[in-house]
């Protein structure tokens, strides 16, 4: 049972133990920099009773393709979602266990919805035996192995399991949500009783939720990502599961998108600026590759003007703005400005 | 057994958010419970002192709009209530008593505009003005709380007791003080955070956030408080308040 310690993956876990009487291994993928609350939170998971096995990947190699993912696809979180995805069916192929369960499908956070159809995951997501058309970040193998310098065994750990190996092992891939009520608000509860989950001790910059995704500090970023590539940020998502969900109107929603989506996050800037700058101590051959090894504000900046779709977004009066929102108005974050970001008077 | 000479009030706090009770746990997750005026008459009838309302998300949607819900709860219930939530203005404080409130509880817009707080208890008398803080225990200075806002998620940079001083001395007649750490775990409250506070001010202050049970009340009586706000314990039905002021008589604590 793949996990962060988040109010999802402790219901799922302890359901799974507790409710049907089985056995879950819990393995975890760590977050780029873990929050002080998102550690404290998968101690606490664990604490509530589950064997664990947290994969760190190499800090050097981790910084190197999330740079790049950000450089080549705007997308910081792309090598971490790729480990795991493939360390759960990994884990259990190593350790002779027939099923890996999932909790809620992709399809609920904005993937097809068809995926919802079945129970099982495609193994495509996590099998592929082909090793020469792999890219990591945007660069292909080769080109990391080559260019960069990267050692072969340190890209390993992002590398799918085997198909074979799969098989031999009948390992089966699953999701709880298609078994149970998938209800967020729900597994907060249920965290907070049946173990020690804490939300956030703040809002989470460009939302207003503080109990969603709240581990890694690198999340502000990528949700930044999202709103600059789709127009919609992590305000759009939250609201949009709450206002299915009931719990807020949509009303409330679009006031919510209107005052916090695509919020500039601020608040751990200086340490993931630091995290992907990629230096000529650390990384002599890498850094020879780029144009900006250091990565700053400035920059992020511009490369997030290279990611605006001209058919969402339009320049205006000095200001990059959405052509569509779900509210009427200027957005109180200035679009995504670091210049709107709220802080206290 | 450790006894008071003073009566605690106990107060009923509903979060109201559109037409809904609700509540949360440390402020998030807020669930739908059902009509608050039901459970208003409902605590009014068991024999609760005093109701607190407040729109606990008006200030995250910048908007206030209780007066509806008060103007109904007044006509059959005859006992103070108070009322919190986007409260930006003496207008807005105007409107409010004239539906029918006693007294109002301002947290964000005091924080945005402490100046707010002596134009209200100049308007209206300090009795009117309750200042609202949200406490959280701060991570960085250990035996300190910051005040929070927008329903328990932005920093305000103030220490929680340093503010509650300050508020009393801009015309604050009474402290309402929740501690958002305990709030909606139903496990005890902050009791450091009661002693801390209500040793700085010489004014009453209502303490609120993770009422479980009657010893929790005791326990934050002793420890200073003179009144006490619960929700989740009324709201999900595990006590009522006649059970509730026996067991806090028996605990030493007289409660009106």
């Amino acid at each position: 049972m793949p996990g962060s310690g988040g109010k999802d993956s402790f219901y799922a876990a302890h359901l799974l133990k507790y409710k049907y009487g089985m056995h879950p291994l819990t393995v975890t993928w760590a977050p780029h920099i873990y929050t002080q609350w998102g550690w404290e939170n998968m101690q606490a998971w664990i604490h509530a009773g589950f064997d664990n096995y947290l994969c760190t990947p190499n800090g050097q190699t981790h910084r190197l393709l999330t740079r790049l993912a950000t450089e080549n696809l705007f997308h910081p979180f792309q090598p971490f979602i790729l480990g795991q995805k493939q360390l759960a069916p990994k884990m259990a192929a190593k350790f002779g266990i027939p099923l890996v369960f999932y909790g809620e499908n992709e399809a609920e956070f904005g993937n097809p919805i068809a995926d919802n159809n079945s129970a099982l995951r495609d193994e495509h997501f996590f099998a592929v035996n082909d090793y020469d058309h792999i890219y990591l970040g945007g660069v292909s193998l080769r080109q990391l192995e080559e260019d960069y310098k990267v050692d072969k065994a340190d890209l390993a750990i992002y590398l799918p399991g085997d198909t074979s190996n799969l098989e031999k092992n009948h390992v089966q891939v699953r999701y709880l949500g298609y078994y149970e009520k998938w209800h967020p608000q729900g597994a907060y509860y249920y965290s907070v009783e049946h173990g020690g989950f804490r939300p956030a001790p703040e809002r989470t910059q460009g939302t207003y939720s503080k109990y969603n995704s709240i581990d890694d500090k690198i999340d502000d970023f990528f949700y930044y990502t999202t709103y600059i590539k789709y127009g919609i940020g992590r305000t759009s998502y939250d609201a949009a599961q709450e206002i299915r969900n009931e719990e807020i109107t949509l009303a409330e929603g679009k006031a919510l998108c209107k005052k916090f989506d695509g919020e500039y996050p601020d608040r751990f800037e200086k340490e993931i600026m630091e995290y992907l700058s990629i230096d000529k101590l650390h990384f002599p051959h890498a850094y020879q590759c780029f144009e900006q090894p250091k990565m700053d504000r400035e920059y992020f900046i511009h490369l997030a003007d290279r990611f605006r779709s001209p058919h969402l977004w339009k320049f205006e009066n000095g200001q990059w703005k959405l052509r569509y929102t779900p509210y009427e108005g200027d957005s109180e974050v200035l679009w995504g400005s670091p210049d709107g970001t709220h802080h206290e008077e | 057994m450790a006894t008071t000479n003073k009566k605690i009030r106990l107060v009923a706090r509903l979060d109201v958010k559109d037409d809904h009770l609700v509540k949360g746990i440390q402020l998030e997750g807020l669930r739908k419970l059902g009509d608050p005026n039901g459970f208003a008459k409902e605590y009014y009838e068991q024999g609760i002192d005093e109701l607190l309302y407040v729109d606990i998300v008006a200030s995250l949607y910048n908007r206030n709009n209780l007066s509806g819900i008060v103007r109904k709860t007044v006509e059959d219930v005859y006992i103070p209530v108070c009322v919190g939530g986007g409260l930006r203005s003496t207008e807005d404080v105007r409107h409010i008593l004239s539906m029918g409130a006693d007294k109002v509880a301002v947290n964000t817009a005091a924080i945005k505009r402490p100046a707010l707080i002596t134009e209200i208890a100049n308007a209206f008398g300090s009795q009117c003005m309750v200042l609202s803080i949200q406490a959280k225990k701060s991570r960085t200075q250990p035996g300190k709380w910051e005040a929070y806002y927008d329903n328990g998620r932005a920093h305000s940079g103030y220490d929680v007791v340093e503010w509650a001083k300050r508020g009393v001395a801009l015309g604050a007649g009474e402290i309402l003080l929740m501690s958002v750490d305990c709030e909606g775990l139903q496990r005890g409250m902050d009791l450091d955070l009661i002693r801390a506070v209500t040793g700085a001010v010489n004014v009453p202050v209502i303490c609120g956030g993770g009422v479980g049970c009657a010893e929790d009340i005791v326990d934050a009586a002793n420890a200073g408080a003179d009144a006490v706000a619960t929700a989740a314990v009324l709201h999900y039905k595990k006590a009522a308040v006649p059970e509730l002021k026996a067991a806090i008589r028996s605990g030493g604590v007289e409660v009106r």
